[in-house]
């Protein structure tokens, strides 16, 4: 049982915060919720809306369909009215036009009567929430977690006098919704990265803002103190790279993050430290390109970058997030994998994920483990670049009297420059086979829904929720789909896919690019052609609406 | 020859004669004079002749892309503050390439002595012009001369109040090396622009063009008076070229601006995943 609420309005009314304390205070009730901001590249005016999908069970997308629409403007309910469903609500402004005739329950608030009458002027987003927390059938009560830090008594109480004034005037209210009580934590995407990196000892962190990949670093600043840890707003995004490269090849965890443009400017970097085998972690949060593209936009396009990205052939790991909760393992893991194997992980992310909220289940920091793979006594045998072997623990200068060379050339086995046509063949066979070693440890992609179904989605990244919403209503239908939902993408799993191939599945790749890139990749791999493809690239997320109608338009055919 | 712990024998493909090697045999001898160890020292450079040195020395060594040292320098400070930071970097390496990065890394004023091997050419891809060629001179690529202005990086660097700026000559080590003394002695951004010749694809500026033009900063010389450091630093050529330290600034190194940074060596501190708990209480509600 899932409750749609789209809040909408212009950038000014304070959608944020309604957003912010709404998910609070579900929180606080024990309810999952997803919460996905749909904001225009512009500080002021304009068109703004977070839609909060609530449930007794993780949320990993929104729905179609609305339950709540709460429309501070006219122009949220002309783009959004036809989504209500038949039960649906409207809580709205004085002066939001309706259409006529309007078939819904409607409550017509006059914010600014009520502002005026609590003498809380500043308490747009209240009246709000007073009206959410009564439609959605919460006791009065709820409306006393309306507090926060930065608050004086005295704005909490009008705040909360405004908010029950508004919850007293509110009549319309939802039939059933699902209850629950349980306690989760509350994070954004691009929180679950920094989280992700700070549970793995990152120490440096630098990055020039790009949305939107900043959230990343806004998070991680506010706790330099306590980790200890440099954030380092770069000069651009060159400099963040080569800067972390130097970092990480002197023993400390270091990792960037950008958007496309950014990592455009990072791609000889990205070479760099593969060639001079130095762990770093590079995170993508797409958005739609070529060049600035659209900044508050999401798609999933830069799969075919970063798989080619900079000159000459070399190992690395790229891994997609499929949730919120998965963006915290993975760059945790991420960290791992890159000291282990020295490589470059990138993660790639998009603005879709990166800008959600959700609940997400505590994570058992106990059960992980870091593993910086460093030389931490004199080795007289040491090589940097052994050929001996293929996984090794690596010296880093100053922990020990052991020096070290680190170098952007082909070199020999100890960081020296050489044009030998032996050595450049044998380390290039080093440096490439790590990938047999790397791909043991990679992550098989998730089948969902019913194995053996004919027909089987294939999606990565963020995706995954969409279309595991999908899989869900066409198997409560009774129809028979499954899903497979990748995440390690690179070096390719391939046995589930292999499997299904054999079985004679009918591959359908969902992806929200133009060109189906994971559908290349697998090609590429396998050289198996897929033939089917739902695919989005208008820089909005998809919904399972939009795919279901896809492929049942697909199947007729 | 005297030998030095610093040296490691590896084969040299600089030209002979090139004055890069007086830049290596004072940096030696300054090192050792200084006491410093080969673990001690972190010799980090980009992409070109100049950037060959950390090759040339028995030290750690990054020897990163093509105009990134500065960047690369930074990272390894931020990692290790510990190390005594070097970079060798050529004039395109540094103020072409790197032109950017050479702003904002004397902006952070961390601890470093950057050494611009200014040949005045781009050495290492033959001949063509470097930002500090003069305008007209010819050169393999501009063969009817250089059509734009020098730039001038000692007159950079104090305008951007760079915290150590010196100028030495390749041709005379044993200034270099008082020079490099204090340059390393210097806790913050320590640039020294090094005249040297490039036998090979420079033949204006050679030794002995320096020989006849360089002239010693008087013991007089005030390196604290900005506006006379600036105006100091933009004679040229025929009018003698200043040598020696000619401007300092006292003002805090980058470690010492981190003031929630209590260890020199932060790729040391010991982290585990549980530190993060109380982060994660807070998104508790
Ligand atoms: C990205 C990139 N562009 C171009 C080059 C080619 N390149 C190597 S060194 C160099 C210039 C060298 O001049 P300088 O920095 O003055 O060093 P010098 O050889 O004179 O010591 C150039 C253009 C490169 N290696 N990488
Ligand atoms: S080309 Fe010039 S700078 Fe390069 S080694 Fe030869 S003399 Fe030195
Ligand atoms: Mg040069």
């Amino acid at each position: 049982m899932r409750i749609n609420i789209l809040i909408g309005g212009s950038a000014g009314h304070g959608i944020n915060t309604i957003d912010q304390f709404l998910t609070r205070l579900l929180t606080k009730k024990g309810f999952h919720f997803h919460s996905y901001k749909d904001y225009m590249s512009r500080i002021r005016g304009g068109t703004n809306f977070t839609h909060v999908t609530l449930s007794d069970q993780p949320v990993h997308c929104h729905d179609d369909a609305l339950d709540v629409i709460v429309a501070l403007t006219s122009e949220i309910i002309k783009e959004h009215y036809d989504r209500l469903t038949e039960n649906g609500l409207i809580i709205c402004d004085a002066d939001v036009v309706l259409p006529e005739p309007c078939r819904h329950q409607v409550t017509r608030l006059n914010f600014k009567e009520i502002l005026k009458e609590t003498g809380n002027t500043k308490g747009y987003s209240m009246v709000a929430l007073g009206a959410i927390v009564k439609a959605i059938g919460l006791e009065e009560s709820t409306l006393n977690h309306l507090v926060d830090k930065r608050w004086t008594e005295a704005i909490i109480d009008a705040n909360t006098k405004t908010a029950r004034m508004a919850y007293e005037a509110t009549h319309c209210v939802l039939i059933s919704i699902p209850k629950t009580n349980e306690d989760h934590l509350v994070m954004s995407g691009n929180q679950a990265v920094a989280l992700g990196a700070l549970a793995a000892g990152v120490g440096f962190y630098s990055a020039y803002p790009m949305a939107p990949s900043t959230g990343v670093m806004s998070y991680l600043t506010q706790y330099e103190t306590r980790y200890p840890l440099v954030v380092e707003q770069a000069e651009d995004e060159i400099a963040a790279i080569n800067s972390i490269i130097s970092a990480a090849s002197n023993g400390l965890r270091s990792m960037t993050s950008t958007s496309g443009g950014g990592f455009s400017l990072m791609v000889e970097g990205l070479g760099f430290a593969a060639v001079a085998e130095v762990p770093v972690v590079m995170l993508d949060v797409q958005r739609p390109g070529p060049a600035t593209g659209m900044a508050t936009r999401t798609e999933q396009s830069d799969l075919n970058f970063v798989l080619d990205a900079s000159q000459g052939e070399f190992p690395r790991i790229i891994l997609s997030f499929n949730s919120i909760e998965d963006a915290f393992y993975k760059t945790f893991r991420a960290f791992n994998l890159s000291d282990k194997y020295r490589v470059p992980v990138i993660l790639l992310s998009d603005q879709y994920l990166a800008d959600s909220t959700s609940t997400v289940r505590e994570p058992d920091l106990k059960a992980l483990k870091i593993d910086l793979h460093l030389v931490k006594e004199v080795r007289e045998d040491y090589r940097h670049h052994d050929l001996r072997t293929l996984v090794q623990d690596r010296v880093v200068p100053g922990m020990t009297s052991q020096i070290v060379m680190n170098d952007s050339h082909e070199h020999d086995e100890n960081g020296s420059v050489t044009e030998s046509a032996s050595n450049r063949a044998a380390m290039n066979d080093r440096r490439m086979s790590k990938l047999n070693e790397i791909i043991k440890e990679i992550e098989e992609p998730r089948l969902i829904g019913d194995p053996e179904a004919k027909d089987i989605l294939i999606c990565w990244g963020s995706t995954a929720g969409v279309v595991a919403a999908a899989v869900d209503n066409l198997t409560g239908q009774g129809r028979s789909v499954g899903a497979l939902i990748f995440g390690d993408l690179y070096p390719l799993p391939t046995k589930t896919l292999t499997k299904l191939i054999e079985r004679g599945a009918r591959l359908i790749n969902v992806e929200g690019n133009y060109q189906g890139q994971l559908r290349q990749l697998i090609s590429r791999e396998l050289a198996y052609p897929i033939h089917h493809s739902i695919l989005k690239y208008d820089g909005r997320q998809f919904s399972p609406g939009y795919i279901l109608k896809a492929y049942e338009e697909m199947i007729q055919k | 020859m005297k030998t030095s712990p610093f040296d490691n024998h590896k084969e040299n493909t600089w030209c002979p004669g090139c004055g890069n090697f007086g830049i290596l045999s004072s940096m030696k001898a300054a090192f050792e004079e200084l006491g410093l160890a080969p673990e001690d020292l972190l010799i980090v450079s980009g992409i070109g002749q100049a950037a060959k040195l950390p090759h040339y020395i028995h030290a750690n060594g990054f020897n990163g892309l093509h105009g990134r040292a500065l960047p690369a320098a930074f990272g390894a400070h931020v990692a290790n503050s510990k190390l005594k930071l070097v970079v060798n970097t050529g004039d395109g390496d540094a103020l072409a390439e790197g032109g950017n990065h050479f702003i904002h890394a004397i902006r952070k004023n961390m601890d470093i002595t950057h050494l611009i091997h200014d040949n005045q050419v781009y050495g290492l891809t033959k001949g063509q012009a470097a930002p500090t060629t003069p305008l007209g001179q010819k050169t393999t690529l501009q063969i009817e001369g250089v059509r734009v202005d020098p730039l001038n990086p000692v007159t950079l660097a104090i305008s951007l109040g760079c915290s150590f700026v010196a100028r030495a000559n390749a041709g005379d080590q044993p200034f270099m090396k008082e020079i490099l003394m204090a340059a390393l002695n210097h806790r913050g951004y320590a640039l020294i622009d090094i005249l040297q010749p490039c036998v090979t694809f420079n033949k204006v500026n050679t030794y002995q063009w320096f020989k006849d033009r360089v002239y010693a900063v008087p013991e007089s010389y005030d390196p604290y008076d900005k506006v006379a450091a600036f105006s100091e630093s933009l004679k040229w050529g025929d009018d003698g070229i200043p040598i020696g330290i000619l401007y300092k600034e006292d003002k805090p190194a980058y470690y010492d601006r981190l003031d929630h940074i209590k260890t020199d060596h932060l790729a040391a501190v010991e982290r585990k995943p549980t530190d993060i708990q109380p982060l994660l209480n807070q998104l508790k509600f």
